[in-house]
């Protein structure tokens, strides 16, 4: 069929865990038997329970979403509210495996150039039918001027058109593997037309009341403190089995993992897991917590190539013995997580290559570091070390790497600033070190390319480091283009070997993704994103 | 009411002020805390076992552990050592914000006293603004916008606690220029600025000594609230920074809170207990017989 690629992937994530592939720390290793052991328990227990309608579940959100409209924007809690009151055409199964959302079916040409998507027959929360016309204005007007990820797709495509009401044709211009994994409601909403024509879509209304398709319907807001969505009764795949979803916004770490505890909340996202909390949470009798990866995400500090002293590759190589990131793991990441193995992380494994793995090829060894200074004929270097004030991961992290790198004589000083402020500094290259965090969805194309890419400074969560080869990014070009994956492989080998020489970034770790959830919630992670699916919740009597 | 000879400020004087201070037994044990606290600051890095920011992979060991007597962080740095560097921070912050405090209100108050008139008016508006902002309010907005250095944080606390000093002084030279030395002086022609400063001041110095022990302990607690937020400076260990990192983790290593908790404590009660034997010092109204 089509997407043999895209269902591929997620199975060997899983088996790259299991094979070993990843050197596991001990509390890795508990925390999985520890899984292990829940899930032994767990089966027949759950295999007895039949879902149950009804009830009210309170999700935990960090902070207040900017708005609703997932069509708009990449953040995180706005999507986790508007991926459950909006459609996209297709969805993604806990495994990776796509399935028809909105579009009952889709065919793609002998060339893999052209995508046919059918249509189902669905009505917007207001009524109104969901028809083509909507998918290709959300796509064309909406999501390819706004939307970060989306915009990626977009480049590739070369028209998105609507024949009859009911189908849409998506044509590439070259085959791109990673289409489908775009066309979920995280990356292509399909928004209401009637709503947005002749509006400008980041001021509309409607993005604080959204108007969507999904398995919910918008119900209240209450700015800083709660969002509320129903069920939508009239919804053209399985009906939700909670009445109603309350996500609370509770903006402090501590008072997150207590509100689980004391069961004043149902549901709290690894996203929004103080990791320390998580041992505390694993033995409470009350509380199912999992961790395990879903979306691969991985921790990169960037290292700005136009500093002085930094645009040296040897400089750069010292900084990667300099850092035990291993402890950085341990310690500020409170074990969830795997030492960074390469420039996309352990979570492809068509884009990871033994050979240049960063955990053998850079080991913690501060003497080597000095010899490459002293080679480089670097001294006395100060470098300033930007980050979001908000992600204690990334104090804890910097606070390791200052002692670390002091070792090897380089003083390293750190700047927290508020997130926008970071983000304006670092994107225009104004810092020396930086720690940031990026998502990939379902291929590396989607969200790590743009990291090692050349390009202009200044346009926000593309390349920082200034680092800038036109082999890599022929060779990222080709990778992205292929379908098949011994094919993208050998790419990616000689993407890697490049970069771990190179290193413009310190791949810092693969975050394992966590939850926690009151004892009786059940039909999390039905999907693949954590945040999707939550119709399929139900509580089990108890 | 005020025929008694002008007060001045001599060896007999002090030495009656420092008689009454040691009178009172809190003000001592006040100015022992101080004093015991200046010295940790001072030989911070002799009395330290470990440097504050180094790591290990030894995290969490409780007190008492080999070699770490107030245990570790969650980073395997040595809480004894980074509760001794704290005080450097906070005595810093606290002594150089009441400065900078005591500084401003002296010259609003002592213009606003001694000239009057509509320059009265206009620096008390000044004042009641300064006094009716909510201070760690607008701390926190200043300190998120312009970055949490040391300076920052001194400028920021010491520009918002000055009123209450400039209040007092204030009424320290509206009785005190209406006194015969005053009178005196200006008989003799001295000029404005020597009298307000060189005569009335030394002679109003008391309370504000009184008030600049206060605002030490305030100055320290914003400082250590500022750092519990998470906007003090990353690049210096300060208590309250301590208990920032420590909140995560307050059933896990509840000796990550408690120590820097007790520092801050008694920094602030030190200070408090000082100035209340100032007040006694100063005022012999209150002091006991």
């Amino acid at each position: 069929m089509i997407d043999s690629s895209q269902g591929d992937t997620a199975p060997l994530r899983a088996s790259s865990l299991v094979k070993g592939r990843f050197q596991m720390t001990w509390s890795t290793v508990k925390r999985a038997l520890f899984v292990f052991a829940a899930l032994l328990l767990a089966v027949p227990a759950a295999a007895q329970e039949t879902p149950v309608k009804g009830g009210t579940a309170i999700v935990i959100l960090g902070s207040d979403p900017e708005h609703l409209n997932v069509g708009i924007s990449t953040s995180y809690p706005t999507a986790a509210v508007g991926a459950n009151i909006y459609s996209g055409l297709v969805r993604s199964r806990a495994d990776g495996r796509p399935e028809g959302d909105l579009a009952s079916s889709w065919t793609v040409s002998d060339d893999n150039l052209t995508y046919t998507f059918t249509l189902r027959q669905a009505n917007f929360h207001d009524g109104t039918p969901v028809t083509s016309a909507d998918v290709v204005y959300s796509m064309l007007q909406i999501e390819a001027p706004n939307h970060g990820r989306f915009k990626t797709a977009y480049d590739q495509i070369a028209s998105i058109e609507a024949p009859d009401a009911q189908t849409v044709v998506i044509t590439l211009k070259a085959p791109y593997a990673p289409l489908l994994s775009l066309l979920t409601v995280f990356d292509a909403p399909v928004l209401p037309k009637h709503v947005f024509e002749g509006t400008d879509p980041l001021t509309n209304p409607a993005n604080d009341a959204p108007i969507g398709s999904g398995p919910f319907k918008f119900a209240n807001w209450v700015r800083g403190e709660r969002v509320e969505i129903v069920r939508n009764d009239d919804y053209f795949l399985e009906e939700a089995l909670l009445d109603k979803i309350i996500f609370r916004i509770v903006p402090q770490d501590v008072a997150r993992s207590t509100a689980i505890e004391v069961g004043e909340a149902d549901l709290l996202w690894g996203f929004y897991m103080p990791p320390a909390d998580l041992p505390r949470l694993e033995s409470d009798p009350n509380v199912n917590t999992w961790t395990g990866i879903t979306i691969p995400a991985l921790y990169f500090v960037f290292i700005n190539t136009n500093t002085p002293g930094l645009d040296d590759a040897r400089v750069r190589q010292a900084i990667m013995y300099a850092v035990d990131r291993e402890q950085v793991v341990d310690q500020a990441q409170g074990g969830l997580g795997q030492a960074g193995s390469g420039p996309f992380g352990g979570g492809f494994a068509y884009a990871y290559d033994e050979s240049t793995d960063f955990r053998t090829r850079y080991p913690y060894d501060p003497e080597k570091a000095k010899a490459l200074l002293a080679e480089a004929g670097v001294s006395g270097l100060q470098l300033r070390f930007v980050y979001d004030s908000a992600r204690g991961a990334f104090a804890a992290a910097g606070d390791i790497m200052r002692d670390q790198l002091r070792q090897v004589g380089i003083d390293l000083v750190l700047q927290p600033a508020e997130r926008a402020v970071m983000v304006d500094r670092v994107y225009s290259g104004d810092y020396d070190l930086t720690m940031q965090s990026f998502t990939s969805g379902g291929d590396p194309t989607i969200g790590y390319h743009r990291i090692y890419r050349s390009a202009a400074p200044g346009t926000p969560f593309v390349n920082a480091t200034g680092y800038s080869n036109p082999d890599i990014d022929a060779w990222l070009d080709q990778a992205g283009g292929l379908a098949d994956q011994d094919a993208r492989a050998e790419y990616y080998g000689k993407i890697n070997e490049v970069l771990a020489n190179d290193v413009p970034v310190m791949v810092m770790f693969d975050e394992l993704a966590s939850e926690a959830s009151s004892g009786n919630l059940r039909g999390m992670r039905t999907l693949l994103d954590q945040r999707d699916g939550l119709e399929f919740l139900w509580f089990a009597p108890r | 009411m005020e025929t008694a000879a002008a007060p001045t400020v001599g060896r007999s004087n002090t030495a009656a002020a420092w008689r009454r201070f040691r009178r009172s037994s809190s003000g001592v044990f006040g100015l022992i805390v101080v004093a015991l606290l200046l010295l940790t600051a001072v030989l911070a890095p002799v009395l330290a076992p470990y440097d504050p920011h180094s790591t290990s992979r030894a995290a969490f060991a409780p007190p008492l552990a080999p070699g770490h007597f107030l245990g570790t962080d969650n980073l395997g740095r040595d809480v004894l050592s980074q509760v001794i560097w704290g005080s450097r921070v906070s005595l810093m912050v606290g002594l150089a914000a009441a400065a900078t405090a005591t500084l401003i209100g002296v010259l609003v108050g002592a213009l606003a006293g001694y000239l009057g008139g509509w320059f009265d008016e206009l620096l008390m508006r000044i004042t009641e603004f300064f006094q009716v902002i909510p201070r760690f309010v607008l701390a926190l907005i200043v300190v998120a916008f312009f970055g949490s250095g040391l300076v920052n944080l001194i400028l920021v606390i010491g520009l918002l606690s000055w009123p209450q000093t400039a209040r007092l002084v204030r009424s320290q030279y509206l009785s005190h220029k209406t006194l015969p030395y005053v009178d005196a002086g200006r008989a003799l022609g001295m000029r404005k600025f020597r009298i307000m400063f060189l005569q009335i001041l030394p002679n109003a110095m008391g309370p504000v000594l009184v008030v600049a022990s206060l605002d030490v302990a305030q100055a320290i607690l914003l400082e250590a609230s500022l750092g519990f937020f998470g906007l003090g400076d990353p690049n210096l260990t300060s208590w309250g920074g301590m208990l920032n990192t420590a909140q995560t983790f307050i059933r896990r290593a509840w000796w990550m809170s408690v120590f820097p908790g007790f520092g801050i404590t008694l920094a602030v009660l030190g200070f408090n207990l000082f100035g209340d034997g100032l007040t006694e010092a100063y005022d012999p109204r209150m002091a006991p017989r």
